[in-house]
């Protein structure tokens, strides 16, 4: 379009503008605005979209986000130090520094702190070797390829939603070697889409055998 | 933590390093977010979207029916068998209809009395596209892109089911059965379906009116199979249907078969998301029966393919390029001859674009160019003056989209886009020359028509959060050359043709004559929906909605109306779910029609009131849904503005309709 056309365009917009119908629905558009914004602002609160997202009533599994605990003392300065994690006494230390690294801004909707919490019991046994502990954190952290599922039509078209743990052992040479349900989604054939996918699309870095949990949330917007 | 639990971590702990059994360590959750009722995630998520129990809910007969409850969509209605969507005032060629991505390959867009080859019963889903997403379907998008998804090519290993659905109801004397089953064995994925439905004359506020029984049957089977690096199915079905268009004795019989192809690879490549590939190769005819004789046979062959190139994510930049093609045959034999046999081909180059700007921010950009070639046959005019040489006419379309999104807050959000399209005349209204029933008009194409071209300028305000959830949009359509029908006189003597219908009035053998003329046209409008949920718990949920249209087109030049455009509508409704019931009541006042065009008549207002209840149990161990749905409860006598026969045919009147869904 060139810009004698598109000059052209927005003064017949303009000239539109000043015929009584579009006054008309400018002034209601307007008051309508005017209204929900009001009703918006009794409406509370803006609730952050973790709260409202994740809840999926009764009927999904939900026991590994339920605590609200608050993170244990969340001193960056252990997190960025948990490369140096004394290798002889790892429990404790290495249970709290994945916590305070827990980058909580970086996506506050999806992973509320509280619900990281559980990664204390069964971080603290991490395999020695691990060459960088939080480094391991996370998914998009760790050398690997880990492309997301897609979401399945069915599910989608018939408003199946779902969360699931999944167990993946990861062989030494970074590919899963079993992969197993460990909490369902309560749908048979949303968990085996999501095991097929990491089973066959997931690989990891070649190293030592590892094992990993991996929380997979299906959620319609 | 007790220190009890801190003891028993700490000996597991010690138990499962002294065992060098590496025990899991938890990943950050994986959030996959589907989109049900649109929402844009990505560079093609649809805006709007309708499936599963939403679009069961609707009991619709035509696609028409299935969108028009959506703010900025009427139906065309031409009797209750055939009826197109029309969104935004536009309609035929310049709202596409989509079937999995290809061309639907019918003839609807040559006339309104022409039923899209979907059957409702058939369709799993219906998306509604609109700006840069659109571009990857057509060129014309200022009203959007319609895209029907039939699920015949599973796309993925599906779960068992199987559903038995059947409805009834009074006002058209619908009886009609569909079935569906779906499965996976080992890699491969299957999906069956068939319907069959009937209809009796249709009943409305001043009788029953003769001539618009259908009765239609349809079926589907699609087999893919699916691997780790994506499937490749193949799917064929077949649509039957005979229906009555409103004309003493004219009865259209339609027949459709269909194979399509389809495959899709995962991450080919490092700079690939994905790769798909499809095809639908289609045979459609339609014969038009006068007293059951075959009066005329439009036909339609031809193919649509496209390919699909899904782009990993760029740093803020995620996309989608591709290519289509496709070739059709469309003939007219017989009285209703009003076209040379054509032979159309469109290729297309497309793009569709999201990039963040900032955390919120994004911009959404597409482009398509198009290259489109109609070829017509010489032809013999029978009996009458000019006798067409064989011509052919080339277009290279380019259309442009660019939306800019942006959050206000964390509930509230804007998108400003503009839009520049452009479209090829179709073959229609390059060579039409002849009588044509569906619109009773002598219809006469120009065969030195240009593109037609609009701009539009569009701004959405949407509210997605919080118990107050909403949109609202107003925008403004312009077209520099819009191809309209424009009332030129009668065409030429037609001495022993077909009775003309209802609207003719002078003359006993002569019908009104319509010329394709290009002219400047204005379309503007506003659109509004707001829900407020008043009660939103696990169990128990109740809103009130309230949604509004308004819509004028003139002729830029003459200052007139447009034709067949509805002016708008303001409603309310009800609804709840509570303990496995769910009900809607709803009322919505339809504006009079007092703009209107050269030949054309007035639209009074009227207001429908309808209400539906639904309830689900289990039969026999099987999940059940039963639905009961109450139409027109005042038996108001209503005419639809956009409807080419409104003057003779009025909406349905006072109906109820029931329908039973049976999953095992």
């Amino acid at each position: 379009m060139s810009e004698a056309e598109l000059l052209n365009f927005l003064a017949a917009a303009l000239s539109i503008a000043s015929q009584d119908r579009l006054y008309a629905w400018a002034a209601a558009l307007g008051a309508a605005t005017i209204v929900v914004c009001v009703l918006g602002e009794l409406d509370g609160p803006v609730r952050l979209p973790a709260e409202h997202d994740h809840d999926h009533g009764a009927g999904a599994p939900v026991q590994y986000f339920t605590p609200p605990a608050k993170p244990a003392s969340p001193s960056p300065v252990i997190a960025e130090a948990s490369p140096h994690v004394p290798t002889a006494s790892p429990e404790i230390v290495a249970a709290v520094a994945p916590i305070a690294a827990v980058p909580v801004t970086a996506m506050p909707a999806l992973v509320p702190v509280s619900n990281l919490r559980p990664i204390a019991s069964v971080v603290l046994s991490r395999p020695v070797v691990s060459a960088a502990p939080s480094a391991e954190r996370f998914v998009p952290e760790m050398p690997g390829d880990f492309p997301d599922p897609p979401y399945p039509r069915w599910a989608r078209q018939q408003g199946v939603q779902g969360r699931l743990l999944v167990l993946v052992d990861v062989a030494a040479s970074g590919a899963p070697s079993s992969v197993a349900v460990r909490e369902s989604s309560g749908h048979p054939s949303l968990d085996q889409h999501a095991i097929d996918w990491l089973r066959h699309q997931w690989t990891w870095a070649p190293g030592v055998p590892r094992r990993f949990l991996v929380p997979l949330i299906f959620e319609l917007q | 933590m007790s220190p009890f639990h801190t003891a028993f971590l700490l000996a597991a702990a010690t138990l499962t390093v002294s065992a060098q059994e590496p025990a899991p360590q938890k990943l950050k959750p994986v959030v996959i977010k589907g989109s049900a009722i649109g929402g844009e995630i990505t560079a093609v998520t649809p805006p709007l979207r309708l499936s599963g129990a939403g679009l069961e809910a609707l009991s619709a007969t035509t696609l028409g029916d299935v969108l028009a409850d959506i703010p900025g969509v009427a139906s065309s209605y031409f009797g209750p068998n055939s009826g197109r969507p029309v969104i935004r005032g536009l309609e035929g060629d310049r709202l596409k209809i989509a079937q999995n991505g290809t061309s639907s390959l019918d003839a609807s867009s040559a006339s309104p009395d022409h039923a899209v080859s979907l059957d409702p019963l058939t369709i799993r889903e219906v998306q509604v596209l609109r700006g840069p997403a659109a571009l990857l379907y057509s060129s014309s998008i200022l009203g959007g892109v319609v895209n029907v998804i039939d699920n015949r090519i599973p796309v993925e290993r599906l779960p068992r089911a199987f559903t038995l659905f059947g409805r009834a109801g009074s006002a058209d004397g619908l009886r009609s059965l569909s079935a569906l089953a779906e499965g996976s064995a080992g890699d491969f994925a299957f999906h069956l379906d068939g319907f069959t439905k009937s209809t009796t004359d249709l009943s409305t506020p001043i009788g029953r009116i003769a001539d618009t029984a259908s009765d239609s049957q349809g079926a589907g089977f699609g087999v893919s199979r699916v691997g780790p690096s994506g499937y490749v199915g193949l799917s064929y079905s077949g649509l039957d249907s005979t229906y009555g268009v409103t004309e003493p004795g004219v009865e259209i019989g339609l027949r459709q078969r269909r194979w399509d192809l389809a495959c899709s690879v995962n991450a080919p490549a490092a700079a690939l998301k994905s790769v798909s590939y499809k095809l639908g190769v289609s045979d459609y005819e339609h014969s038009e029966f006068d007293g059951g004789v075959a009066g005329s046979t439009f036909t339609n062959q031809g193919w649509d393919a496209r390919v699909d190139f899904e782009l990993t994510k760029i740093g803020a930049l995620e996309g989608v390029v591709g290519v289509q093609s496709g070739r059709f045959d469309f003939a007219v034999t017989g009285d209703e001859a009003f076209l040379p046999n054509t032979r159309n081909a469109n290729d297309a180059l497309f793009g569709s674009f999201v990039q963040s700007l900032s955390t919120d921010s994004r911009l959404r950009y597409g482009f398509r160019v198009e290259s489109a070639k109609v070829s017509a046959d010489a032809w013999t005019h029978e009996g009458l003056v000019s006798n067409p040489a064989a011509a052919s006419a080339s277009f290279t379309p380019a259309s442009l989209a660019l939306a800019w999104v942006k959050d206000l807050n964390a509930q509230w959000s804007t998108t400003l886009s503009l839009t520049r399209t452009e479209r090829a005349p179709n073959f229609q209204e390059l060579y039409a020359d002849g009588p044509h029933m569906g619109t009773d008009a002598y219809e006469v194409g120009d065969r030195t028509l240009g593109k037609e071209k609009g701009v539009g300028l569009e701004l959405e305000l949407a509210k997605t959060r919080g118990t107050i959830s909403g949109s609202f949009s107003v925008y403004y359509n312009r077209f520099s050359s819009f191809i309209a029908q424009q009332a030129n006189g009668f065409g030429p003597d037609l001495t022993g043709r077909a009775t003309p219908g209802p609207n003719y009035s002078s003359g006993v053998d002569q019908l009104a004559r319509h010329d394709f003329v290009s002219v400047p046209a204005d379309f503007y409008g506003a659109e509004a929906k707001v829900n407020f949920q008043l009660q939103d718990e696990a169990t128990s949920k109740h809103g009130l909605e309230f949604f509004g249209d308004s819509l004028r087109a003139s002729n830029r030049d003459t200052s007139e109306a447009l034709p067949r455009i509805s002016p708008g509508r303001v409603g309310a409704a009800l609804h709840g779910l509570q303990s496995g019931w769910s009900w809607r009541l709803d009322a919505t006042y339809h504006l009079a029609q007092d703009r209107f065009a050269t030949d054309e008549t007035p639209t009074a207002g009227y207001t429908m009131v309808g209400a539906s209840f639904g309830h689900d149990f289990q039969f026999a161990g099987a999940p059940a849904r039963f639905t009961l749905r109450l139409t027109n409860l005042f038996d108001v006598e209503a005419r639809n503005a956009s409807s080419f026969i409104k003057d003779a045919l009025p909406l349905p009147g006072r109906g109820l309709e029931a329908c039973l869904k049976l999953s095992f």
